[in-house]
């Protein structure tokens, strides 16, 4: 006699649903991002020219990287130097930015969509554009500088002048990050500045004891999304300096930033192997870094909720 | 209830057998052999190229039963990491074309030795130069066969030599008084300021020239060594040591420094990066009096006309008497991973054919590397450029860096050439103005690079 089978509950056959629903996002996310990981996990620890398989398992790129390779710490402080002027710049920029348009001044909307505009467009043609702008004849960098009587430098072909040339570059996307401001701006409750002025505060005092402490949370957003978007730092840097002498990286390598450097050890070198340790060792790098912010934003980030749950 | 249970399982199967089906190779009976052709190590992927290449394919296609081509094209940009992707996947294109040196160089262990077909099919090679053949071997490896050559000339605009008054460069080769010595001096007299004031000048102002009397040499740093007695290669015959802070390097590295910085005849990297913006060559601004470079510069030719009159001449001697015309060539090669080498030699020697390679060459702009087209050659530029004298650069072969040639293979290729050309960018851009220092940071990179290569291949 057939046994009878037992109905699936509904909550069984929703989740059944449910998985088959998502199936498409977990099996891509396995085979193209997890999967990959592993994958440049494992080559971390040989030779693999991509060609044939990889060969001599071991520690031989992770002691090359740390005790035989000038280009890696050359490399690593480009990024690094960039990073610490860069990030904080574009902190102080976004947030300025955002509180001038939080004011109340003719033509707010359109003045917002200008500012934000730029960081929508982004990669190789903004790369390209800033080229023309830091064009030293040519460009409208020089001729600005060259209204003040100052004559402006060979930007991009110069390699004293390459990586700051970068760090004016990337204020180009500073409305990104004004925007989170912006909306963190319009969130803090007018009753604290009015409660403020009640008491005498003026408005420097208003803006530290309130605006930054409430903002704290935007800012530690922010901080994070820079740190982790500077060391991935790559499109601009090669669609500007490819057409250098000296190649990608230069003029004198004093633009080979991390990811450059990892690039051509991938995709230049073929030793994707030391290409899968250079990124496995920046994975590291910006983790340590995220986890040291995460463990630094308990002395100087504000969350209102934490605090009422005291 | 039990339909609708089946519908996600039945959902599942029918993706899967469609990813199989479409995963799974078709196969024939007599179906013709597909030979894929890697286009991207050099010239041939810009529109009007690739256009040509494809209709060339057709008209192999129309006239072949057993074997078709197909071109697939990569930019110069993407094609290591295109072509490495292809050779990982198993699916190694057939043949690569049009290659240079360098490409061979890059993927060094990746073509098969053609030689035995050249013996088994007692190829006639006797109409090729024989410098271009030498090019193509490497150890006692053959490459592919010569399709066509880049040799160097000096580029001259005779506007500008006409309001100086100064006397051309020698078209002739064999003139002992065309030296580097007296290119710089004819430099000097061409290179002026603002204020029209030549280099010779005592009221010459080198920080606002307007016009430069030599716009270098447009080849990476391997062309430069040559001219002064150095070995383009670099290093020792056994590949094992540096040999790049000595002699022809420190000499040429030393005459690009003072060219820009003492004769000033020529533009920094600085200036070439501003005034010239925009442009290939320097030489197509109609402010440089000379410039020497390949021949593939055929594609800037109609803005060099529009900078002037402008015409070539032989290359100069270096101070050792060392006449070197740097060269880059173009050939097929044969990955050792194609499924198909029999045919792809196959349709390698129908490309090689004295009507294709003119026809290829005049897509590539390449000299074609058969003695007997060059006046069919010379003919097709010189009905395009009637002011030109053409026969300089068939003339230029026979001073060409064939063995070594400045792109020859070396370890850990890729690497040296990004060492070398950086340490160039040092003294271009101004960097560092101590040669025998950048030479010598250079010494000990490649030293460091031939050392890891060794250490992984002993």
């Amino acid at each position: 006699m057939k046994k009878a089978t037992k109905p699936m509950s509904l909550r069984r056959r929703e989740s059944l649903w449910g998985y088959l629903f998502i199936s498409p996002w977990i099996i891509g996310f396995v085979l193209l991002t997890i999967g990959p990981m592993i994958a440049s996990l494992v080559f971390s620890f040989a030779d693999y020219n991509i060609v044939s398989p990889p060969t001599n398992f071991g520690l031989s790129n992770y002691i090359k990287l740390f005790t035989n390779d000038p280009d890696f710490w050359h490399s690593l402080g480009i990024t690094a130097r960039y990073a610490i002027i860069a990030i904080p710049l574009n902190l102080v920029f976004g947030f300025a930015l955002a509180f001038l348009l939080n004011q109340k001044v003719p033509g707010l909307a359109f003045w917002r969509t200008v500012f934000y505009i730029p960081s929508v467009l982004a990669g190789v043609a903004v790369a390209i554009l800033w080229g023309l702008i830091f064009n030293p004849k040519f460009g409208i960098l020089n001729w600005f500088l060259g209204l003040f009587g100052i004559g402006g430098p060979g930007w991009l072909s110069s390699p004293d002048w390459a990586v700051p040339a970068l760090i004016l570059m990337s204020l180009w996307s500073v409305g990104g990050g004004m925007i989170i401001y912006l909306s963190g701006l319009q969130s803090i409750p007018t009753t604290l500045y009015e409660a403020a002025q009640l008491d005498g505060a003026n408005s420097w005092q208003q803006f530290f004891r309130i605006t930054v402490p409430l903002m704290s949370p935007v800012i530690f957003y922010n901080l994070i999304v820079g740190i982790i978007g500077t060391f991935q730092y790559f499109t601009e840097v090669y669609v500007l300096t490819s057409g250098l002498t000296g190649g990608v990286g230069g003029p004198a390598k004093s633009t080979l930033f991390y990811n450059v450097y990892l690039y051509s050890n991938a995709f230049r070198y073929m030793n994707m192997g030391y290409a899968s340790a250079l990124a496995w060792v920046l994975f590291i790098i910006v983790l340590l870094l995220t986890l040291l912010v995460f463990r630094s934003s308990a002395t100087w980030v504000y969350y209102e909720g934490e605090l009422h749950n005291k | 209830m039990l339909r609708k249970r089946l519908y996600p399982i039945f959902a599942l199967l029918m993706v899967g057998v469609l990813l199989f089906s479409a995963c799974t190779p078709k196969t024939g009976g007599n179906a013709p052999v597909k030979i894929t052709i890697f286009v991207g190590f050099g010239a041939g992927s810009d529109p009007d190229s690739m256009e040509a290449l494809n209709a060339i394919a057709g008209e192999y296609n129309a006239s072949h039963t057993d074997i078709q081509v197909e071109f697939m094209f990569s930019t110069w940009e993407e094609h290591t990491s295109k072509f490495s992707t292809l050779l990982a996947g198993d699916l190694a294109p057939d043949l690569a074309f049009p290659i240079g040196i360098q490409g061979i160089a890059e993927f060094y262990d990746e073509w098969i030795d053609v030689s035995t077909y050249v013996k088994r099919d007692n190829y006639d090679t006797s109409d090729f130069y024989g410098a271009s053949l030498k090019l193509l071997n490497f150890n006692e490896k053959t490459i592919g066969l010569p399709l066509g050559v880049y040799p160097s000339v000096t580029f001259i605009n005779e506007d500008l030599f006409d309001d100086a008054n100064v006397a051309y460069p020698p078209k002739q080769y064999g003139d002992a008084n065309w030296t580097l010595q007296k290119m710089v001096e004819i430099g000097q007299q061409m290179t002026l300021d603002e204020n029209g004031n030549n280099a010779t000048s005592t009221n010459f102002d080198p920080t606002k020239i307007a016009q430069w009397g030599w716009g270098g040499w447009c080849g990476p740093f391997r062309t430069v060594p040559g001219k002064f007695g150095g070995n383009p290669l670099g290093m020792s015959a056994d590949f094992k040591q540096a040999e790049m802070n000595t002699g022809g390097y420190v000499e040429g590295m030393q005459f690009l420094y003072d060219s820009i910085y003492t004769s000033h005849i020529r533009p920094s990297s600085v200036d070439e990066g501003s005034t010239f913006t925009g442009m290939d060559f320097t030489f197509e601004s109609g402010k440089v009096a000379m410039f020497e470079c390949f021949s593939w510069a055929s594609y800037a030719f109609p803005n060099f006309t529009t900078a002037g009159n402008w015409n070539v001449a032989a290359v100069p001697a270096g101070p050792h008497g060392d006449v070197v015309s740097p060269v880059n060539a173009d050939t097929f090669a044969i990955p050792a991973h194609s499924k198909n080498p029999d045919q792809a030699w196959e349709v390698a020697k129908w490309l090689m054919e004295p009507e294709m390679q003119n026809r290829l060459c005049g897509i590539f702009g390449c000299i074609p590397s058969r003695k007997s087209l060059a006046s069919g050659w010379i003919s097709n530029m010189a009905a395009e450029y009637p002011n030109v004298d053409f026969q300089v650069f068939i003339d230029s072969i026979n001073y060409m860096d064939a063995t070594p040639n400045n792109e020859s293979w070396v370890p850990n290729y890729s690497k040296v050439w990004d060492a070398t050309e950086n340490s160039m960018s040092r003294i271009l851009s101004g960097d560092s103005n101590d040669v025998q220092q950048v030479m010598n940071d250079l010494q000990a990179e490649v030293q460091g690079y031939l050392e890891e290569y060794w250490a992984a291949h002993p």
